[in-house]
């Protein structure tokens, strides 16, 4: 099998070769076949790609232990089902991850690109089997997943057993096509800019792949935030680690290009800037491989932690050349058709949204690289971490939510007061009475209060556009539902985005309540005893434990009572792992959308009060820590809302509608435009 | 020409929005210190320092012993009456300055914390005064109607400009929508054929 795979590599790295170089030659030269021939190599890659994998799988499930990655990741004794896990859960492995679900993405994107786009297609293809072609230069060289062991072994060394949880199924895979597919807009954008074709040639492609992406890297980066929670044991969702500022700041520069580009499509405005940030975020993505893969920077999970830095570096290096020469090489091209008419109009705060999201992004990397910027200037090794981030990046993020109330009810071109008054009035008498009613009700922290308040202000101004816009259609004879849904339809990708500020805000609300009114306790209990926080009292019952080949797991069996009242068992679960010489801890959790009750056992304890690990003898105390988080059932509900949303936004409209004509009198937002269109 | 909008448009009204903005940034950043619980200092102050001996984490999150070690030592210093300087002091001398979360407001560490403000505000201004300038620069030049480009594109544009008469006085023969002038709709929408 790994003499198999090694050759397959070997091909993969042949073939993106030649598709590289011929799609190039072929485009410049104008000779079709080679295009073409270069076009079927491509997809071939895909095939190649799904050789090598197949091989690895095989090469796991057999126990083949003479390869090195799968002694050092896997055995006989964890659980098989976690294979799947143990094939990305190393630097090899998760490199031919990211290469066989790049070209996947690639062979659908050229399959699906339509025959306008045939001039530029070539040079897009070569871009993207380019970066392949790095990946399976470090694949064959440096990093392959098929090197043998130099020692027999009979039995691997097992899976990490942070990863060994569901959530590690979706979380990787989703993480790393979201950071590799960026490259799928920029190299629509950056194939058609070299191809000559400036102008909007590359606006919905690179739009609705830049969609698509962002969707996979937003549930992946939720999915690792859900495992954090469930896993780490802190209950900490989110930590501003290096690793995952690395994956939020691609995909923060993602949402702001897809904001911006809607500014292209309607006002044929920010083409250069739009270009800009796609590169910004492309690199951003090669800048956060560079720091998983042994960069310089310390962080909880580095999984994919290797020697590699330096080569990624380069190509993160290479990227940023490349995109600037480009955009220099055709920035005399790149000009808006339209000047900005207003400060106070759509496109102006989609500029904006852009400068709130890039200065975060820019706040962020200030924050991950400052530890070096100390190192070198004063040889002193200094810490950042949540509190800057939480001070400097909170307010911006509170300002982002504010303006997605405010920008969608913006006109394009100039707004005036009455429509400002019209559309913002009632949102902003929602938000004060809000934030007035809160405090009359005696709610504490009035930071929070005030952040709550620009939720609602945010709801209000939604829910008033959805309305008004619904009753408009009710007027013409719909009832409630089908006039909401044909709002809705009329135009998906607009109320598609509403969906998603909607989950942004859910989100928002589960942010706030957890970060300002979580509250924690440590406390030890004898077996039988029970212990009170806040309205909740829970009773230690019993104890039991599970030693087993790879792991000695024991868990507490807690019962919970809410003001008497018998809610449920919880189990609190620990386990110590011998190969790792590492403990994993999973919390027992009661969630609703009112707050979670969250126990994680600190230490399990004998009768001298000496610490057991499972089958080490009898267990008579224990100490837990018991937290309270407020909304953070919310955070997760976000999640599915956001796929809706985005879903919504994607689904395609029916070829008729697509008539600037008709896409113009159908666009359904305010009341007077309705009566107008209908 | 449509041009003549562009010199109306009322240059007060953004300022309502820096406000607002302003205002968000004002409050949350005035955090404000109310009389706390020991324990609250306690599980603020374990938010504030790292474990130093696992990656990445504080100890108010790391379960290894040292972290619960010094959780401890917070506790017994807040309550001996030392403040949260001494008792980062304390933790520093041991440990080092990398053992903060984020690093002190003093020397070269405070660029860490003026830095991002500073570069902020500098861009906004600057992102404010290079579109002021290309706007009426652009204006200057779309009114002048001199150039080549816009002497060619003339003929056209008078056209425009008769059809959008044309269905403006459709729109105001349609009655009760005649208030609604060319750019004041409500969606937003500038086209007037709706």
């Amino acid at each position: 099998m790994a003499e198999l795979g090694q050759l397959t590599l070997m091909l993969g790295l042949a073939l993106t070769v030649y598709a590289t170089l011929g799609s190039v030659l072929g485009a410049r030269k104008g000779i079709p076949e080679l295009v073409v021939s270069a076009r079927n190599a491509t997809y071939l890659i895909t095939v190649v790609g799904f050789a090598t994998a197949i091989a690895l799988i095989v090469a796991f499930v057999t126990n083949d232990f003479s390869i090195e990655f799968v002694y050092s990741h896997s055995s006989t004794v964890m659980n098989r089902a976690f294979l799947w896990v143990a094939f990305f859960s190393g630097n090899e492995g998760s490199l031919l991850f990211i290469v066989l679900t790049l070209s996947i993405m690639t062979s659908v994107a050229l399959f699906l690109s339509p025959h306008s786009f045939a001039d530029a297609l070539p040079y897009t293809t070569a871009i993207l089997t380019g970066i392949m072609g790095f990946f399976y230069f470090v694949l064959v060289f440096f990093a392959s997943p098929f090197d043998s062991l130099d020692f027999t072994a009979v039995e691997g060394l097992g899976i990490n057993p942070l990863l060994t949880h569901p959530g590690m199924f979706i979380h990787p895979p989703l993480q790393m096509t979201g950071l590799v597919g960026i490259a799928i807009p920029f190299a629509f954008a950056f194939g058609s800019l070299i191809a000559g074709k400036t102008r909007d040639e590359w606006l919905d492609l690179a739009r609705v792949s830049a969609i698509i992406i962002w969707a996979v890297l937003g549930s992946g980066i939720l999915v690792g935030a859900w495992w954090a929670y469930t896993i780490l044991g802190w209950g900490g969702y989110w930590g501003w680690d290096p690793i995952e500022n690395v994956a939020f700041m691609p995909w923060l520069a993602l949402t702001t290009f897809i904001h911006s580009v809607m500014v292209q499509k309607r006002r044929g405005m920010f083409r250069m800037w739009n270009v800009v940030l796609l590169s910004v975020a492309f690199v951003l993505a090669q800048f956060g491989m560079f720091i998983n893969r042994g960069g310089p920077v310390v962080s909880v999970h580095s999984f994919g932690a290797s020697t590699l830095g330096v080569i990624f570096l380069g190509f993160m290096l290479f990227s940023l050349a490349f995109a600037l020469f480009v955009f220099f090489w055709r920035f005399n091209d790149l000009k808006s058709d339209r000047p900005l008419e207003s400060f106070l109009s759509r496109e102006a705060s989609f500029l904006l949204n852009n400068f709130l999201l890039l200065g975060i992004v820019g706040v962020t990397l200030w924050g991950v690289l400052f530890p070096l910027a100390s190192e070198f200037a004063q040889a002193e090794t200094v810490t950042v971490s949540a509190p800057y981030f939480n001070r400097i990046n909170g307010p911006m993020l509170l300002a982002l939510v504010l303006l997605m109330g405010v920008g969608p009810v913006l006109p394009w071109r100039r707004a005036n007061q009455a429509s400002l008054k019209r559309w913002l009035l009632l949102p902003a008498i929602f938000a004060i009475g809000a934030f007035v009613g809160m405090i009359a009700s005696g709610l504490e922290r009035p930071i929070a209060l005030f952040a709550f308040s620009v939720l609602v202000f945010v709801a209000t101004s939604i829910g008033q556009e959805w309305y008004r816009g619904t009753m408009a259609r009710r007027r013409s004879g719909d009832n409630f539902v089908i006039g909401f849904w044909k709002l809705v339809n009329g135009n998906r990708p607009r109320h598609g985005g509403y969906v998603v500020h909607l989950s942004i805000l859910v989100l928002a609300f589960g942010v706030i309540g957890t970060q300002f009114y979580s509250q924690r306790e440590d406390t030890v209990l004898n077996l039988g005893e029970s212990f009170e926080i806040d309205n909740y009292r829970i009773e230690f019952a019993s104890h039991e434990d599970e030693p087993r080949a790879d792991r000695l797991a024991q868990w507490a069996n807690i019962n919970v009572y809410k003001d008497g009242d018998y809610v449920g068992l919880l189990q609190p679960w620990s386990a110590f792992y011998p190969g790792f010489n590492q403990v994993s801890v999973r919390a027992g959790i009661s969630t609703g959308p009112i707050e979670d009750l969250y126990i994680i056992p600190t230490d399990f304890l004998d009768a001298r009060g000496e610490g057991v690990t499972a089958g080490g003898g009898p267990v008579t105390r224990a100490i837990f820590r018991v937290s309270i988080n407020p909304l953070a059932w919310w955070l997760w509900i976000s999640g599915p809302i956001f796929i809706l949303g985005t879903v919504i936004a994607l689904w395609p409209q029916p070829a008729v509608e697509l008539s600037p004509a008709r896409i113009r009198r159908r666009r359904p937002t305010g009341s007077t435009a309705f009566q107008a269109g209908d | 020409m449509t041009a003549v909008h562009w010199t109306t448009r009322s240059s007060r009204t953004p300022h309502v929005l820096y406000l607002f903005i302003a205002l968000v940034f004002i409050l949350t950043a005035a955090c404000s210190s109310v009389e706390q619980s020991l324990e609250q200092r306690a599980s603020a102050l374990d938010k504030k320092f790292m474990c130093p001996v696992c990656p990445g984490e504080t100890i108010d999150q790391a379960q290894v012993q040292i972290a619960k070690d010094m959780r401890q030592i917070i506790r017994e210093k807040l309550a001996a009456g030392e403040d949260e300087n001494d008792v980062s002091q304390f933790f520093v001398d041991r440990y080092g300055i990398q053992v903060l979360a984020s690093p002190p407001t003093s020397g070269f560490n405070s660029l860490v914390w003026i830095v991002p403000p500073v570069v902020l505000g500098i861009s906004l201004t600057a992102l404010y005064m290079i579109l002021r300038d290309m706007r009426r620069g652009k204006l200057a030049r779309v009114g002048r109607m001199n150039d080549t480009t816009n002497q060619a594109l003339a003929p056209y544009l008078d056209a425009v400009d008769e059809e959008m008469k044309q269905s403006e006085l459709k729109r105001r023969s349609a009655g009760g929508r005649a208030s609604a002038p060319l750019t004041r709709s409500d969606d937003g929408s500038e086209e007037v054929n709706g």
